[in-house]
């Protein structure tokens, strides 16, 4: 455990050293769009799909995004599109944290 | 992306079962063109799901378990598929787009662009000699020769180009500027003044002005002179715009002689058909004032009338007027001396009325300022050394 967090900061300093954006590194990254949009890319997988609630399995943990009447617009290995009613964006505590 | 979708074509499924999320998670990573994703109910989820994507779907559901119906299709593979079975109508289609394809290859429209003098018909013509009419291949109509044969085919085009726009032929033409006429010189002559009048303007083609504008000149003064100098005299040619003032003046006696009511009259009914009025009969009065009296609607579904016309003799005798119904006919009489009198050609910039009364009559005086070209040709003065 302790060696996969050494490697995980090691790769922040190579990153911070080259002037590259955290990202690159797999670090989810989530645009919001007003109430009704929201993007995340570097995702690795829907973990729970209802209307209310989406769930996703990040390098950083479980992202929920709940709301209203939420809708999967677009999907792809390294992004995702959601649309509806955003109420709001949140990690669940303990699972999967880095 | 919609439009695309669209015309790749795309559909709508409803996707069945328990782990929905392993489906999306299994489509994501298969890299299916999936979007669109709802979930109206626990167990159930939609989709919009490409045509390519839909079977390899299906292939990955083998797995799961799911049921997959599909609720729409959408996009113009599918509108094409239909056809399939409406073979008169694919048929058709593919004969418009056939005949479309073979259209496109003449020349059905020709445009013509800056005529002037010459006329589009001319143009027309001059095409048409050359083979070039609606209906000819786009192949045989070559743009570079086109442009110079039009050019050539009329002295009065100075500049011809041709251009294929689809199957509209644009010929552009260029007119050349008309050559001046070479004025024929004459004997010296000077430009003399017509009329008094200030001079407005003084404009010489040949010779040499003595005046200015804003000069006042009398009649018979030379305005424009051929003689140069040194011995060299042309014919003065020019214009001077000067300012006239007229002064016409008109007396009407008090007794005019003017068509009055004689006494006898002649009726007649005049039939109207709508907007169509019958002809009149013949009137047996030289002169005559008709007075229409009441229309009866005569058809009951027709639009027939009958009007009764009266027609009143009139025949000259001598009336005396008073001084406020000769007033009129003394200014009508003033103008029409200066209609015979004032140049057509002339503009007039203002004119004032002035009536005076005396025992012969009333009497019209008109003002008129007009402006007009005074300059007239004349022998050459030859001064005295």
């Amino acid at each position: 455990m302790g060696k996969r967090k050494r490697h995980i900061h090691l790769g922040r300093r190579i990153l911070s050293a080259l002037d590259l954006p955290e990202e690159a590194a797999g670090t989810p990254k989530i645009t919001l769009l007003g109430r009704e949009h929201a993007l995340v890319e570097n995702h690795q997988g829907v973990q729970q799909y209802r209307a209310e609630e989406v769930c996703l399995q990040t390098r950083a943990g479980l992202l929920c995004i709940t709301g209203q009447a939420l809708t999967l617009r677009e999907l792809s290995p390294e992004r995702l599109y959601i649309s509806g009613r955003i109420q709001g964006i949140g990690y669940a505590q303990g699972a999967g944290e880095r | 992306m919609d439009m695309w979708n669209s015309l790749a074509g795309y559909v709508m499924i409803k996707i069945e079962g328990v782990g929905l999320e392993r489906f999306i998670n299994r489509a994501i990573r298969e890299g299916l063109e999936v979007w669109n994703i709802a979930r109206p109910g626990r167990n159930t989820m939609t989709a919009c799901v490409s045509i390519g994507s839909f079977y390899a779907l299906r292939r990955l559901n083998r797995s799961l378990g799911c049921r997959i119906t599909i609720l729409e299709k959408h996009g113009l593979p599918i509108a094409l598929s239909r056809l399939r079975f409406r073979k008169v109508l694919l048929f058709g289609w593919i004969l418009v787009l056939a005949a479309l394809l073979i259209a496109s290859r003449y020349v059905w429209f020709l445009q013509i662009e800056g005529c002037d003098r010459v006329t589009e018909a001319e143009i027309i013509e001059t095409l048409t000699e050359m083979g070039i009419v609606p209906g000819t291949p786009r192949g045989q109509v070559k743009t570079s020769s086109l442009g110079q044969a039009v050019m050539a085919s009329d002295q009065r085009i100075a500049w011809a180009g041709a251009e294929l726009y689809g199957v509209v032929l644009q010929v552009s033409i260029q007119e050349a500027s008309e050559t001046p006429a070479i004025l024929q010189e004459g004997e010296p002559a000077s430009l003399y003044a017509a009329k008094d009048g200030v001079i407005r303007r003084i404009t010489p083609l040949s010779g040499k002005a003595l005046f200015h504008a804003g000069d006042g000149v009398l009649k018979g003064q030379e305005l424009i002179t051929g003689d140069l100098g040194n011995g060299i005299q042309v014919e003065a040619r020019g214009e001077v715009i000067a300012r006239v003032l007229y002064r016409f003046s008109y007396t009407a006696p008090y007794t005019q002689v003017l068509p009055g009511p004689s006494g006898n009259t002649f009726t007649y009914t005049e039939i109207s058909l709508g907007e169509w009025t019958a002809p009149p009969p013949e009137i047996p009065f030289a002169d005559y004032e008709a007075e229409r009296g009441k229309t009866r609607i005569l058809g009951a579904g027709l639009p027939l009338s009958a009007t009764e016309v009266v027609c009143h003799e009139l025949v000259a005798m001598p009336q005396t007027l008073t001084a406020q119904e000769l007033a009129p006919i003394a200014l009508a009489g003033a103008r029409e001396k200066m209609e015979a009198e004032v140049e057509k050609t002339a503009r007039i910039l203002s004119t004032q009325e002035e009536y005076s009364q005396d025992e012969q009559g009333v009497t019209a005086v008109l003002h008129v300022i007009a402006e007009e070209n005074i300059a007239q040709s004349g022998a050459l003065q030859t001064k005295d050394e």
